[in-house]
């Protein structure tokens, strides 16, 4: 009887042993490609701005959608196209770009950004500004771009979308 | 050697017991075969005997019931067991050892019923007459053994291969399956004739071997049966978790797997039917699933196991984008020209649409397996016909009505390895209700004067005020049908309007665009003949 009863514990260890290595394995599969499915919408906007003084007007020319599996942060690459006034005349003013999704969205729903080029020479710019957020669900988005005139913001038309992620 | 855990089930299920002990003398011939109470008939532990269900302790009275009892069982076997009570101790625990004489050469043991049972391995089986004519030492009748057994074998060996090996088949490619069935068919026929010859296979030996293993064999298929069904349901959840459509032939795993079933069944009664008396056909129907309780455990297990895998399949390709592409965002634009349209459609008529733009971004699954998957779009708008506009690494088509060509949905084809950035994107209109878009107001034509020549003038108004946020578009519209000279007098506000009359149809046509709040009011004098 004991030499019945050690056999079946060690087939019993041997069961489990195996079926542990196949969860783990299994789980292990599962977790990879999880890593690899999208989980955040990349949103960019092409944006053309211009400033003179302490005036600023901004248009957004488009907005394109894109899923990724991590974030890839804020990006800002908006940069003179001309200097007004033959390059010598400086502004103050600049822009804000802000993304909404509404409440039935789960995840970040509001994302703000402004845009201070790295030089201060009144003109036109222009570039493109991008943000990854995680965002899930049945939603509509709106991005807004506003411009600050003499210390008040002042939001230029916007942009929105109905967005469904699966 | 049998192990039971309850003595009580001397007490409690006697026919078991006798069939037992039936089983175990017929099994041993010419030795003796065991029936041991206090062993657990799973593990072989050790544990005790027991008077009942409960793990307690058996009296010294309960023992001498069940001997007793056990004795009137014995002597009631045809012919009377003979058998030997052993009680013993070992590690405090009572077992109980009951040693039974096996068959002597020449005879066997039957139940009070009539029923010659015998044990194979773990199981029980009821004898046929073919092995009560080996036990006697009889030969065997040749009209009863290899001809019918030979043909019987065959049948049920051709019935199986070709249940078993369509639905296998089937399940690959069901446009391939018939045919291919045919060539494996032939194929594993051969190789089982080339290995019974060379192996020297008898037919007695391999129809007793096709007997005992066809239960394990029937099992097998039906416990596919919740999984097909399971598989059947969960197919239908697709749509809801990745949003695309598709067919799959294996929606009709369940008939086919039923069909390979009825196969397998019907071979099964045919290799059994060479010897077979009614009454054992009906002991045998009778005790099938008893006889095979632990084989009907074990197909139960697999059948659980097989069944959770078959309902998983579809929420583990949906969730990690396996085998069937999922969309993974859509991007839907209402109005993507801020503009609303009116069209005429006859008389007072109108309708209003919307141009809208719905973007569908896809996810590439891990290996392709379904490439054509539909995505539902429907349109109630049939005025302007829908557009492809983007196409990325998919083949769209769109899905239209035939009769009025409103949009259904797209037809997608993944193509090339559909490795990344799978999109497609599509134009098309919505009908709007007019009311919620314009007010438009078609005045009663008013006689102004009526003139000696019998023709009179005519005063009519035709007016549209702008509801909506968007700009209004005015189309090709048909507002009065005069024979000749008119007088026309047009009030816009936020907008443009043209008015002209068309020469060949003769009616006084509009066309136009209103901002937001725009409208225009269109009155017009004519002569109407009387």
């Amino acid at each position: 009887m004991l030499s019945v009863r050690g056999v079946t514990e060690t087939n019993s260890l041997r069961s489990l042993g195996a079926a542990l290595l196949i969860v783990l394995l299994i789980g292990g599969i599962a977790f990879y490609r999880y890593a690899q499915l999208p989980k955040f919408v990349d949103v960019s906007a092409k944006v053309s701005l211009w400033r003179r003084d302490n005036y600023g007007s901004a248009t957004l020319n488009a907005v394109s959608f894109t899923l990724t599996p991590e974030s890839l942060g804020d990006r800002d690459n908006v940069s003179l196209r001309w200097a007004a006034g033959e390059g010598n005349l400086t502004s103050s003013a600049h822009w804000k770009i802000v993304i909404i999704a509404n409440e039935s969205a789960s995840g970040n729903v509001i994302w703000d950004h402004e845009i201070r080029p790295n030089t201060d020479k009144a003109g036109e710019y222009e570039g493109v500004v991008s943000t990854s957020l995680y965002l899930k669900g049945t939603f509509t988005i709106w991005v807004v771009l506003s411009s600050i005139q003499n210390g008040v913001w002042v939001a230029e038309p916007s942009f929105s979308q109905r967005i469904i992620t699966y | 050697m049998e192990a039971k855990r309850s003595i009580g089930l001397i007490r409690v299920n006697p026919s078991k017991i006798e069939k037992s002990i039936v089983a175990i003398a017929n099994s041993c011939p010419a030795s003796w075969g065991w029936l041991v109470f206090g062993v657990d008939n799973e593990s072989f532990d050790l544990v005790g005997a027991m008077s009942g269900l409960r793990p307690e302790a058996v009296t010294t009275e309960d023992k001498e019931t069940c001997k007793q009892r056990f004795s009137q069982i014995a002597s009631k076997t045809r012919p009377p067991i003979s058998y030997e009570w052993l009680e013993l101790q070992c590690r405090d625990q009572d077992v109980i050892i009951i040693r039974i004489s096996g068959r002597r050469e020449g005879e066997f043991f039957q139940t009070s019923q009539g029923a010659a049972f015998y044990r194979l391995d773990d199981d029980t089986y009821v004898a046929e007459q073919s092995q009560i004519r080996r036990w006697l030492g009889e030969p065997e009748l040749a009209e009863q053994t290899s001809s019918p057994v030979g043909t019987a074998l065959a049948i049920y060996i051709i019935l199986c291969l070709v249940g078993l090996s369509w639905a296998v088949l089937w399940v690959l490619d069901p446009l391939q399956a018939y045919q291919r069935t045919i060539w494996t068919l032939l194929g594993l026929g051969t190789i089982i004739l080339i290995a019974a010859h060379l192996m020297q296979w008898k037919v007695e030996n391999m129809a007793a071997w096709c007997k005992e293993k066809s239960p394990v064999l029937l099992l097998a298929a039906i416990s596919f049966v919740p999984a097909a069904l399971m598989l059947q349901l969960s197919l239908s959840f697709y749509p809801m978790l990745s949003g695309l459509y598709f067919t799959t032939h294996l929606s009709d795993a369940l008939s086919t797997l039923l069909k390979a079933i009825l196969l397998i069944i019907a071979g099964g009664v045919v290799l059994h039917l060479p010897g077979l008396s009614l009454a054992h056909a009906k002991l045998g129907i009778l005790s099938w699933i008893p006889n095979h309780s632990k084989l009907v455990k074990k197909a139960a297990v697999a059948s659980l196991i097989i069944g959770l895998a078959a309902t998983s399949i579809v929420p583990l390709d949906s969730y990690f984008v396996l085998g069937t592409p999922k969309v993974g965002l859509v991007e839907s634009k209402y109005v993507t020209d801020d503009t609303a349209y009116l069209y005429h459609i006859e008389l007072t008529k109108f309708g209003t649409y919307v141009k809208n733009q719905e973007t569908i971004h896809f996810l590439p699954p891990v290996v392709l397996l379904v490439r054509q998957v539909w995505y539902s779009l429907p349109s109630n708008c049939s005025v302007e016909p829908p557009k492809l506009i983007l196409q990325n690494e998919v083949s769209a088509t769109l899905d239209t009505d035939v009769s009025d060509g409103r949009l259904h949905g797209l037809w997608i084809s993944i193509s090339g390895d559909g490795s990344s950035n799978l999109v497609t994107a599509v134009t098309y209109c919505t009908e709007l209700n007019v009311s919620s878009v314009a007010a438009i107001t078609f005045s009663a034509e008013r006689t102004v004067e009526t003139l000696s020549n019998g023709t009179r003038r005519v005063q009519q108004t035709f007016q549209v005020v702008n509801l909506s946020p968007y700009r209004l578009n005015i189309g090709f519209t048909r507002l009065f049908y005069s024979t000749g000279y008119f007088e026309e007098a047009t009030n816009v506000t936020r907008g443009r309007a043209d008015v002209w009359y068309d020469k060949d149809s003769r009616w006084i046509c509009l066309a136009g665009e209103l901002r937001e709040d725009g409208s225009v009011t269109i009155t017009v004098l004519y002569n109407a003949v009387s």
